[in-house]
């Protein structure tokens, strides 16, 4: 690897890890930064403040650095597996699948600390009937795309089905969690998500090479030695597990799938090498700074983080693609 | 028989123009009721007897059929039971919904979606009007009146707690002052912490909770709302509301079909939750 990326990488993981102190310091809820300081060196001190830092605010930072980074990496994989620059994290019916496991449980009254797994485990069907298509298609890109698109056609139509059939009092706060929270109902889950996700991110970090070479070409990656349906079966459904406990954890968050490897690949090339760690950590990056934003510019109010990720993004994304040179996207 | 054919007609034209009015023949009038709070209220005014159709989510009557659910109700049911009247209320049933009835040369009936006592109160009265069954309403009006009156009266006399409602934990959304839920906390003698905020149905953040430090949450069960949930708000030990054990779930059904016996009932309920000395030793009506 060249000194400069090593050096820009290095840098990003500054950047997070002052991040993550900033963002843990940045609340308007009045305590002090000397306070917050003396909490979080003492984390078994009492009172209400330290129970905000230690058991409100910070593991709500974590998690929106977990997610931002599993979301990343799963969009860089998803779109060298599929050589597809719009495909992101939830392509293959990831959310879809989620989201109908989520109004599943609202419906049976087991929304409350069971929502998490059922969208996990909606999710985790919904891969598990992609992976049966496509597995019948030698998990050709065109069978896991069109088998992931029409599940989510699928379950939405369940989840409308769901609805036009319960209260509407039911489903409603589900349809307002789908949209993404990072904040914390449950320390259970955030304690939870770090198994899932970082096993997962390990496992694709193995993986980086052969990506190189799929994006190549599949009669290429095959003349290059690639076991192409044991390398795309792993990666698919370790991409897609992890895409499944993003959701479960936070909801389904927008935007950071799809851009983020963009801005990886527009910085580091196409080594894929130097662009899942990059994205990793530009993620992490990202989804902090946006969930920061959320949780603070209406105070004591909170905005959905989708709709900052969004806002940031959809912008941010549009300025990018407006001084990429021709033919450089992907 | 030209003669009689006219008379006949005379006396069909005249029954039509008794249902249309107030209708005191009763057994002639169709109601299809299309709000668990309409067809609620239509069992405390005796007149059940009158629906020919309700939603899926309605107390369910022997001889009213299923119309549909609250949002979807089928417009060829509907026209098909020739009712008299078809009872809406805006925001709960769908605008559109309301327009195609009306459209059907249907008799549409929409009552302003309740947001307080006054609202449930008026109502109630105006449906009352419409069955003829005026006086009744009204002495059920007064007696709710004047317990509300009393259970306010005694509330007040303790001091005022300040209680967060949660109605949706993930997302976390409380009700602010604005909202239906609201009115039974004014009339409890307590305040809403989050009384500040303009809008109905914030969603806040849960540092801002444990910083105003309610005395009392109530969890209402309308999103993702369980019962199970006071275990997350007891980890926070330094809580009021922890301290003093004063956190409490209560069925948000109650508060869905809103007629003014189900406010007294809930506004009794949520009193003795909140101070339950009161429900020892004296009675709170």
């Amino acid at each position: 690897m060249k000194k400069k990326n090593v050096l820009i990488l290095f840098a990003l993981a500054v950047v997070l890890s002052g991040g993550i102190i900033a963002a843990v310091l940045v609340g308007r809820s009045g305590i002090g930064v000397g306070k917050t300081l003396y909490y979080l060196l003492h984390p078994c001190a009492a009172g209400m403040e330290r129970d905000i830092l230690w058991q409100i605010r910070f593991p709500r930072v974590i998690l929106s650095v977990l997610v931002g980074a599993a979301l990343a990496s799963c969009g860089v994989v998803f779109q060298a597996l599929l050589r597809n620059p719009l495909a992101e994290s939830y392509t293959l019916g990831v959310s879809g699948g989620a989201a109908f496991g989520a109004v599943l449980a609202a419906v049976l009254k087991l929304s409350g600390i069971y929502l998490p797994f059922f969208a996990f485990f909606g999710s985790g069907a919904s891969i598990f009937f992609v992976y049966i298509i496509a597995s019948k298609k030698r998990f050709s890109n065109s069978a896991l795309i069109l088998g992931g698109v029409v599940l989510s056609y699928l379950f939405s139509a369940l989840v409308l089905l769901i609805f036009s059939l319960s209260r509407a009092e039911d489903v409603h706060g589900v349809l307002l969690w789908l949209m993404g929270d990072l904040s914390i109902a449950s320390l259970c889950v955030v304690k939870m998500t770090p198994f899932f996700i970082l096993p997962a991110v390990g496992i694709l970090f193995m993986f980086t090479r052969d990506l190189n070479i799929l994006t190549l070409g599949e009669e290429k990656a095959k003349q290059l030695g690639v076991n192409l349906a044991t390398t795309k079966k792993t990666l698919f459904i370790c991409a897609s597990l992890m895409a499944g406990a993003c959701v479960a954890a936070a909801g389904i968050i927008g935007f950071v799938g799809l851009i983020i490897p963009h801005i990886a690949r527009k910085i580091f090339g196409a080594d894929h090498r130097k662009v899942l760690p990059a994205s990793c950590l530009i993620g992490a990056i990202f989804l902090l700074v946006c969930d920061t934003a959320a949780r603070n510019i209406i105070y004591p109010l909170e905005l959905p983080v989708g709709v900052i990720t969004g806002i940031f993004g959809g912008i941010f994304f549009l300025s990018f693609l407006w001084n990429t040179k021709r033919g450089n996207l992907f | 028989m030209r003669f009689l054919a006219k008379i006949k007609s005379l006396i069909v034209l005249f029954i039509l123009i008794s249902c249309a009015g107030t209708v005191s023949a009763g057994e002639l009038c169709r109601i299809v009721s299309l709000a668990p709070s309409v067809t609620d209220s239509l069992y405390l005014l005796d007149s059940e007897k009158f629906l020919a159709g309700v939603t899926s989510f309605c107390r369910q009557s022997p001889n009213a059929e299923i119309v549909g659910t609250l949002t979807n109700p089928n417009m060829e049911k509907v026209f098909s039971l020739q009712p008299n009247f078809v009872f809406t209320v805006r925001g709960i049933n769908r605008a559109r919904a309301i327009e195609r009835l009306k459209s059907l040369g249907i008799n549409v009936v929409v009552f302003k979606e309740s947001q307080t006592l006054e609202d449930i109160l008026a109502n109630f009265i105006r449906l009352s009007e419409i069955v003829g069954k005026k006086d009744k309403a009204l002495e059920i009006v007064d007696e709710v009146r004047e317990k509300v009156d009393i259970i306010s009266a005694l509330a007040k006399e303790k001091d005022p707690k300040r209680v967060f409602l949660e109605i949706n934990k993930r997302p976390l959304v409380t009700a602010s002052a604005g909202s239906f839920m609201n009115e039974f906390l004014k009339y409890s003698g307590s305040v809403n912490i989050f009384s500040d905020i303009n809008i109905t149905h914030p969603r806040v953040s849960r540092e801002e909770v444990l910083k105003r430090d309610p005395e009392a949450i109530l969890l209402v069960n309308m999103g993702d709302v369980r019962a199970e949930d006071k275990k997350y708000w007891q980890t926070f030990k330094d809580l009021s509301a922890v301290r003093n054990d004063q956190i409490f779930y209560v069925d948000s059904d109650k508060f869905c079909r809103p007629t003014p016996v189900s406010f007294l009932n809930s506004l009794r309920e949520i009193t003795c939750l909140l101070h339950p000395e009161l429900s020892n030793g004296k009675d709170v009506v």
